[in-house]
């Protein structure tokens, strides 16, 4: 990782960190304050070596633009720069090391016209890159730039690349990297058409271009990480915060657009606006802009399960009501970030569907509960090239979109999914509604945003609970045992073998004390009869397979300062995916998810198919037990009457005959291509249904009612 | 003036309604729809396009449609397709889901022509527009029909001509009385002081018939009856319960004793599914009926059995989420006030209360199919399936009041949407209908032939026509024995 990523600053005075620690309860803040204070009473070299998180400010660079339409003088413009200043100061304190700059020429467009559409590369598109050729042996060693540029004789530019390169350097012209290659930049050429073609006539082996135009050369050249003092992209290396902001005059009202981009992230959050008519108060109302804008920033430290620690950068240099400590109920958004090797660009993964919701905050340490659709994505040692970081969220909006797509075909969509939302206290689960054709639902912002239980409880109640069942368990044991060992004791005293009862049975005086009363209805013993419990029949649905927890005290719970839902993806009886959403954060959120489509329709004929399944044993029960009614009461005539009623029924071939119609259409390939685990989940259907029909629908019916008959009449 | 006797009061008008027979009636007198179904076809409905022509391409994949100047109206081509767009876009009032899933662009290549380009090759997507445009506060529908609504009272409403000038000899005025008894009804067309009833009980067509003082006629197509569950019941929302009400209804009886009267299937027939199966197998009606799917018959005792397992797996359901299991309520099902349907409805609840099964009625408020107040449990819906292709999506999709959460259902729905040819449809409203077989969303009951009767001094109506007023600027009152101006095939 770059020292420049977070790192702590050398310039951090005794003095604040001490008054910050008057303010400190705990031992641990206070030996961690000591440790500052000696860290920054060091040798700056010294100091860099030791960072500390918790008490190094932000870098915060600001490119403020100021619009033409501003009817405000000079002068007055300065002032409104240095009440800026002076707000932010006063909102931050020592959390924020802010830098006013000048905005880059090259970016003085985009920040005027459009903040809410930049995008990271904007920074680099203009930034030169060293291309050496592909097919040079000689060369292929070469793989970093400031060896390549000694190494090198000569490199190819294009004329207007040099000549911006010579007013770029102007600020730089000591530097040795510059004087360098500005002594070698000597193959000069129009445009990079020639570039190209020189590189391909071997008339240069290097060339620099603007990032921009780098695919151009893909065949011929290959890049080389390219780090120059005059890069746009070294704001994004000095500095932790970049705030891009641009004020203008419109409909006699002042307005703002702010912006931040976290650098080591390279994240840019939501473009924030608001507007004022009057000129003496801008300056707040910009600075509150920053307030809105800005994510403050923890270090993820350990990731136990969903269980994740924290720690707040700049939390130990900051009141409570600072922006800067992110408090307990609010919701973070996880980014880790991997450096390669010799200054490539680095890795970046803001980890999809993926948050944190913060239960616990000292200020400087922190411990959430992570929700991911992603499993444990957080575990795994913090290393010096794979940073994990999480930043605040901010939503600006009042609901999300989120659309459900297929995996391996984004434009199809995913229509009819059951949304269900889950309480993050209690785990209930709610019905939201279903994906439309789009395969769209909108998850909106809910006024009461809910309570949070802390995954630190959790974990404790199901310890309290494995502890319960295990001493129950061992007293039940204990108690069988007794009473084995009672029951043996009075065998022998009796001289009888001992009979041992097992303990699910019950004693034999509570089923006679039942009386008539408790006689099972008709339908009970036919049910019975099918030989399977009502509950557990074919087409027995619930809404969710999930484990149900005690009640939870809702004072466990944390109360949610920023939206959070957990939402659960239902096709069918299948749940394809459980995803963590903060309403508001995106316009739209894609969950690509794998097809389910022809799962779903086996699932919707199979079931069909199992109710009619179940229609047909009831049937053939309830005319069984009739026939045996009736020859209980000597009606052996009106039994006899009834058998053709089974014949008439269905029997087992016909319906295995259908089954196997069923299993041919929903597994044929000819339509489309059958996904393997469909395949196989689709063969778990049939299995199931036939195993319903060899196991209730065998026999033929029609004979064994016969065959009761005859018996009947032979007694 | 035309007085015509109603049983089903228009608070709506609405002539492209699939579910409410008094908005598509009356709404048909005062709006017209952009797209107006004519009749059944050998590849889907036959539309006509109230502004000129339209026509679909070969691949399917492009409406055209031409406005002729000549046909007075308040929309051009650029009016209608902002409509059409608007129609298409989420966030708009009058966004129409199925229009959406199958719309790309509209273009106006100029004020007269509106090029609609379609996702993927559909069948009909002109079915997708039969909808009218109100007339507002400040301005008359630019789609109207011939008469604007004078007014309403307690039993009558009354419909005059917008422009007198231009009635070319309809009807000045259309007056529709109310009558809750349709024997009331029959008396009074009888007695002269009625000149039509726009729909006569089935077993009364025949006292009309036998009187000789007045003419039954039957409308075009059947209509299709269900009930559709619109209620959170733990225990309806069972598929086994709602099996087990379909075992506990003796529907043949309820049709033919106390509906029909007869055993005639001309008049009426059991439906095992949502769509209409037409009056034999070559009627090109039943293109999405498939014929091997049997109504469910009669089986209380099976009823019963359902009942009680589905009673024994909600209470374990329940106890498995730790939470009190929910009383078996008596189902509220929700009739809308005419004499066919509260008929149906009290046979219904008669047949249930054998099984076990308590229900209630609640009558639906004058001129609602729907249940606004949800206050029901099951709603007995009679339905105009007449394009089963796009009315199933009507009915079961988009944002409709019987719309189905069933995923198995939205999945058919989808299925159907996207077929490209008319077998990939026929074979997507099949599998639909089985699906509907198994998992009942909607719980089929019959399908009607329904009738109308007029004094034989009214000339003019169309033989067979789709809706009352179909011919309405022919009719005339005059001596008896003028014949028909009119009949339909």
């Amino acid at each position: 990782m770059s020292e420049l990523h977070y790192s702590v600053s050398n310039c951090m005075r005794p003095m604040l960190v001490a008054i910050k620690v008057c303010s400190m309860n705990s031992s641990l803040r206070m030996l961690l304050a000591i440790v500052a204070i000696a860290v920054s009473t060091m040798s700056s070299t010294a100091a860099q070596e030791v960072e500390i998180w918790e008490y190094s400010p932000y870098k915060v660079g600001v490119w403020l633009s100021l619009d033409p339409s501003i009817d405000k003088s000079a002068l007055a413009q300065e002032q409104l720069i240095e009440d800026l200043k002076e707000e932010l100061a006063r909102t931050f304190g020592a959390a924020w090391k802010t830098e006013f700059m000048p905005v880059p020429a090259n970016m003085q467009a985009w920040v005027e016209r459009d903040i809410p559409g930049m995008v990271v590369d904007h920074f680099s598109n203009d930034d030169l890159v060293m291309l050496i050729d592909k097919s040079n042996e000689a060369l292929k060693t070469l793989r970093v730039f400031d060896t390549a540029l000694e190494k090198l004789d000569k490199v190819g530019m294009t004329e207007t690349d040099h000549h911006q390169m010579l007013l770029d350097t102007e600020a730089f012209a000591d530097n040795e990297l510059t004087k360098l290659l500005r002594g070698k930049a000597s193959e000069l050429v129009p445009d990079y058409l020639e570039l190209v073609k020189a590189l391909q006539e071997k008339r240069v082996t290097a060339v620099m271009v603007p990032r921009m135009h780098l695919s151009m050369f893909a065949t011929v050249a290959r890049s080389l990480a390219t780090t120059l003092p005059w890069h746009t992209e070294r704001y994004l290396r000095e500095h932790e915060k970049l705030f891009l902001a641009h004020a203008r005059l419109e409909n006699e009202e002042y307005k703002i657009v702010v912006r931040e981009l976290d650098c080591p992230m390279r994240l840019f959050g939501p473009a924030v606006t608001a507007s004022t008519p009057v000129w003496s108060s801008f300056s707040k109302v910009i600075g509150g802009q920053f307030i809105k804008a800005f994510a403050p920033v923890a270090r993820i430290e350990e990731a136990n399960g969903r269980l994740v620690n924290m720690l707040n950068r700049a939390g130990g240099l900051a009141d409570p009501e600072n922006p800067v400590i992110i408090k307990a109920g609010e919701v973070l958004q996880p980014v880790i970030r991997r450096d390669e090797k010799r200054g490539a660009a680095p890795m970046l993964e803001p980890i999809p569907w993926t948050y944190i919701g913060v239960t616990k905050s000292s200020g400087i340490q922190l411990e959430g509960t992570c929700y991911s659709a992603m499993g444990n994505v957080l575990q795994g040692k913090q290393t010096r090239r794979a940073q994990r970081v999480a930043l605040r969220v901010r939503p600006l909006g009042e609901h999300s979109d989120v659309k459900v797509v297929v995996r391996t075909s984004p434009n199809e969509t995913q229509p009819g999914c059951q949304i269900y939302q889950k309480n993050l206290l209690t785990d209930d689960l709610t019905f939201v509604g279903h994906t439309d054709w789009r395969g769209i639902i909108t998850i909106e912002r809910s006024a009461d945003l809910g309570l949070l239980l802390p995954e630190r409880v959790k974990i404790e109640q199901q310890a309290a609970r494995r502890a319960a069942q295990e001493a129950s368990d061992k007293a039940a044991m204990e108690s069988e045992a007794a009473k084995r060992a009672a029951v043996q004791a009075s065998s022998k005293q009796t001289d009888k073998p001992a009979e041992t009862k097992p303990a699910e049975q019950k004693p034999q005086g509570e089923e006679d004390s039942r009386g008539p009363s408790a006689a099972p209805a008709p339908e009970a013993r036919i049910a019975e009869s099918t030989g399977t419990p009502a509950a557990s029949l074919p087409g027995a649905q619930e809404p969710l397979k999930i484990s149900v927890p005690d009640a939870i005290d809702p004072s466990l719970g944390v109360p949610l300062v920023q939206p959070l839902v957990l939402l659960y993806v239902k096709s069918g009886d299948t749940v394809l995916a459980r995803l963590p959403l903060v309403p508001g954060l995106n316009e739209v959120d894609l969950a690509d998810l794998p097809s389910d489509s022809r799962r779903l329709e086996a699932e919707a004929h199979f079931k069909g198919f199992q109710g009619e399944i179940l229609d047909l044993i009831a049937k053939r029960a309830i005319l069984n037990s009739r026939v045996a009614g009736l020859l209980k009461e000597g009606k052996i005539a009106d039994a006899e009457a009834l058998v053709p009623e089974a014949d008439l029924m269905r029997g087992y071939k016909e319906m295995s005959d259908e089954l196997n119609a069923i299993h041919a259409r929903m597994i044929d390939d000819s339509r489309d291509p059958l996904p393997l685990n469909a395949k196989t989940r689709i063969d778990r259907m049939m299995i199931t249904s036939r195993d319903m029909l060899q196991k209730y629908l065998d026999a033929d019916l029609g004979r064994k009612l016969r065959a009761d008959i005859e018996a009947a009449k032979s007694k | 003036m035309i007085r015509v006797g109603v049983t089903q009061r228009a608070s709506d008008l609405d002539p492209g309604s699939l579910v409410n027979w008094s908005a598509r009636r009356a709404g048909s007198l005062v709006y017209r729809p952009v797209v107006k179904f004519l009749d059944t076809g050998t590849q889907g409905g036959k539309y006509q396009f109230a502004l000129g022509k339209m026509k679909l391409s070969e691949d399917n994949l492009q409406l055209t449609m031409n406005i002729d100047p000549k046909i007075p109206s308040g929309l051009n081509g650029y009016d209608l397709a902002q409509v059409l767009t608007k129609r298409a876009t989420p966030t708009d009032p009058a966004y129409d889901a199925s229009w959406a899933a199958v719309v790309r662009s509209v273009s106006t290549p100029n004020p007269t022509q509106l090029l609609i380009r379609l996702q993927r090759p559909h069948v009909l997507p002109q079915a997708l527009l039969q909808f009218s445009f109100p007339d507002s506060k400040d301005s008359p529908s630019p789609l109207a029909g011939l008469y604007r609504l004078n007014t309403t009272e307690e039993e009558e409403t009354s419909f005059v001509l917008r422009d007198k000038q231009s009635g070319g000899g309809a009807p000045v005025e259309i007056v529709e009385v109310f009558y809750e008894d349709p024997k009331a009804a029959a008396n009074d067309l009888v007695r002269g002081e009625l000149d039509v009833v726009d729909q006569v009980y089935p077993t009364d067509a025949r006292r009309y018939e036998q009187s000789k003082l007045a003419k039954v006629s039957s409308y075009l197509l059947p209509s299709v009856h269900m009930l559709v569950p619109v209620s959170e019941h733990p225990y309806l929302m069972k598929d086994k319960f709602r099996r087990a009400l379909m075992y506990a209804t003796n529907r043949q009886e309820i049709l033919r004793g106390e509906l029909l009267g007869s055993d005639n299937p001309q008049d009426g027939r059991l439906l095992s599914g949502p769509f209409p199966m037409g009056s034999d197998t070559n009627d090109p009606l039943n293109y999405a009926y498939d014929s091997s799917i049997k109504p469910k018959p009669y089986e209380p005792r099976l009823a019963r059995l359902l009942i009680y397992m589905v009673e024994k797996e909600v209470a374990a359901q329940y106890q498995k989420l730790k939470q009190p299991v929910p009383e078996n309520t008596p189902l509220r099902l929700g009739v809308p006030n005419y004499e066919l349907s509260k008929v149906a409805a009290q046979a219904l609840l008669q047949q249930w209360s054998l099984v076990g099964v308590k229900a209630e009625i609640v009558p639906l408020p004058e001129g609602k199919a729907f249940d606004a107040e949800s206050k029901c449990d099951l709603v007995y819906l009679s339905a105009t399936m007449w394009e089963p292709a796009i009315d199933i999506e009507r009915l079961l999709g988009g944002s409709s009041p019987a719309k189905s959460n069933n995923p198995f259902i939205v999945q058919a729905l989808t299925k159907v949407r996207k077929a490209r040819s008319w077998r990939e449809t026929r074979v997507a409203l099949q599998d639909l209908h089985r699906l509907v077989d198994y998992h009942l969303p909607i719980l089929p009951l019959w399908q009607i032939t329904d009738r109308f009767a007029y004094s034989l001094q009214l000339h003019g109506l169309a033989n067979r026509s789709v809706t009352l007023y179909d011919k309405i600027s022919e009719w005339r009152l005059g001596p008896s024995g003028v014949p028909v101006a009119s009949s339909g095939p």
